[in-house]
């Protein structure tokens, strides 16, 4: 009756189905004017704003050397992070975590499920304290029954009634002894049996939660790539009036702070353009971009699997490759490349001013190695 | 005689065949769309000897927005870093006059040293973004992000001829090697920028010419 009904109403309103069966066929011809297109993918234009100076420092910096690096972060590995930062933090601030970061909380949970391996330890320990158990009674077992084997051989030789009735009181005693070993030897081959049965139950779950943290990792994660550079030198304004001596009229100590890496960069654009940013002559006569040249991006996602990461997500994932620039900069001797060539920047600039020898004196300062873009 | 007729056109088709299968071959081989090749950039430690003077920090509002029937909009601040200075390589020893105490040196002229717009300084400004539940493709999505951070950049490096870099680079690069000149016993110090004598010597070509010029009329 109400399917009747049903086919009856859908007789007399099909036509009003047909609207946005139509609608639809039309959007997707891109017949429609963009602002009437649900459908239509708008391109991402960015609105003009004005570019405001916000500070002007002076500064001295001596650069000495630069690391061209790629490097890639996911967003788990960065959740490592976090997690690792958290030791000791109040729930508030986990709250807070939970809040900026999507698929931090859920991580966690499965995370903390993981703290079953003690578990996963003491079940193998008394495993194994079982079967040395066992090892230890069937030893006593074999050595009792060695040596009801030569009392029966002893026995066999006797003729003498008397001393055959000892040996076999003897003989009697000793079986008694196996038996309780033998009851025994059975209780630790049951216990042996629980323990093991406990121990791959214990692992088997461990193994299927890793198995769905690996699988809950693969359905969420984003990978980006990062492409970028690492500068390396010393900050000169520490410079003071002992930093420059004049020991004779041809020779000048220089003492400069140690090199450390002065910036991390990855900006949107890794390749953009060839020409000079101020435009100066030089440079233009150098090239400039080719028409056929598309760029390359600094960062670049190489797997996303959902497409609302939120925007703090991003961000931990885009500081990770940071850090591993910097990590990288650091492994490939930057520091060490930046020394050296600050010395032979500062001999050849003193030379040029009429100075023969010059000694490069390098003062250990507290900042060295530190990453120290990241703003 | 006709089979040979046939073995001659069979040989003209295969070599037709032949020759338009290599030009589409070529054609496609130089359509193809050469990049920058970043395998000969990434990996490389380089040594450099730059003097940075300056760090500009700038700001700039990424905004963008879709209208329609579904509106979504996209606001953050950004921050850039811009460090100028000269390059120590390009100084020459005919740069370099010395006179007893007096020196005249010839800078190489200012460039940017590094540029940095780290998204560690990207804030988006939530009370501005708006996102659509009804039509999520519309939503500034993190692709569409970085791709507005793309244009940002481009449009931050296009303006920074404008920010007067160049001038305050040149005066603190001086206020920096002057006391260092001054501490290895130099009193009298003269700095200029190579670009200024370029400049220079233009305007002199220029007003040679127009002499000239006039002399000829």
């Amino acid at each position: 009756m109400t399917i009747k009904i049903i086919i009856k109403i859908l007789k007399k309103t099909w036509y009003l189905f047909l609207i946005p069966i139509v609608y639809m066929a039309v959007a997707f011809t891109n017949l429609l004017p963009p602002q009437f297109n649900l459908f239509k993918k708008n391109e991402v234009k960015l609105i003009e704003t004005p570019v405001l100076i916000k500070e002007i420092k002076e500064i001295g910096e001596l650069v000495c050397a630069e690391y061209y690096g790629e490097v890639y972060a996911d967003l788990f590995e960065a959740y490592d992070d976090v997690l690792a930062d958290t030791i000791g933090k109040d729930s508030l601030y986990f709250d807070r975590m939970f809040v900026k970061y999507k698929y931090l909380e859920e991580y966690k949970k499965r995370i903390d499920g993981k703290s079953e391996n003690e578990e996963l330890n003491r079940a193998e320990e008394e495993v194994l304290n079982l079967r040395e158990q066992k090892k230890l009674i069937s030893n006593a077992n074999d050595s009792l029954k060695t040596e009801i084997d030569s009392l029966e051989q002893q026995l066999s030789k006797l003729k003498k009634r008397k001393e055959k009735k000892e040996v076999t009181k003897k003989i009697n005693e000793i079986n008694k002894q196996r038996k309780v070993k033998v009851k025994e030897l059975r209780t630790v081959n049951k216990k042996i049996e629980l323990a093991e049965k406990t121990f791959m139950e214990i692992k088997e779950d461990l193994n299927s939660k890793d198995r769905k943290i690996a699988d809950f990792i693969k359905n969420n994660n984003i990978v980006y790539l990062g492409r970028g550079k690492v500068i390396a030198g010393m900050d000169l304004m520490v410079l003071h009036d002992n930093s420059i001596d004049t020991l004779s009229t041809d020779t000048l100590r220089v003492k400069i702070p140690q090199p450390s890496l002065l910036d991390t960069i990855i900006n949107p654009w890794f390749i953009r353009y060839k020409e000079d940013l101020l435009g100066n002559n030089d440079d233009k006569k150098k090239g400039k971009k080719s028409k056929k040249e598309k760029g390359v991006y600094g960062y670049e996602v190489i797997i996303a699997k959902k497409k609302n990461y939120s925007y703090d997500d991003i961000k931990l994932v885009k500081n990770k490759c940071l850090t591993k620039l910097a990590d990288a900069a650091i492994s490939r001797n930057t520091i060490e490349m930046a020394e050296t060539t600050a010395t032979d920047v500062l001999v050849s600039f003193f030379s040029l001013m009429g100075y023969s020898e010059i000694i490069i004196e390098f003062e250990a300062s507290g900042n060295t190695n530190l990453p120290a873009q990241q703003n | 005689m006709p089979n040979t007729l046939k073995i001659s056109k069979y040989k003209q088709m295969k070599k037709i065949l032949f020759i338009s299968f290599a030009s589409i071959f070529l054609f496609l081989l130089n359509s193809c769309e050469t990049g920058p090749d970043r395998s000969t950039v990434v990996g490389k430690l380089k040594s450099s000897s730059k003097l940075s003077t300056v760090e500009y920090t700038i700001t700039k509002v990424v905004s963008s927005k879709n209208e329609g029937a579904i509106k979504t909009y996209f606001f953050a601040e950004t921050e850039a870093r811009i460090k100028a200075g000269i390059d120590l390589n390009k100084l020459k020893e005919e740069d370099i006059i010395i006179e007893d105490k007096k020196i005249n040196l010839t800078l190489p002229q200012i460039e940017i040293i590094s540029f940095s717009y780290p998204s560690n300084s990207f804030r988006v400004i939530d009370r501005y973004t708006y996102d659509s539940k009804l039509a999520p493709w519309k939503n500034f999505n993190f692709e569409k992000r970085d791709e507005l951070f793309r244009q940002a950049e481009d449009d931050i490096k296009q303006r920074i001829k404008d920010l007067g870099i160049t001038e305050t680079a040149k005066k603190n690069t001086i206020k920096f090697l002057e006391p260092i000149l001054r501490s290895i016993g130099f009193t009298e110090i003269y700095i200029k920028f190579k670009d200024e004598e370029d400049k220079k010597n233009n305007n002199e070509e220029q007003a040679d010419e127009s002499k000239e010029a006039e002399t000829k009329k």
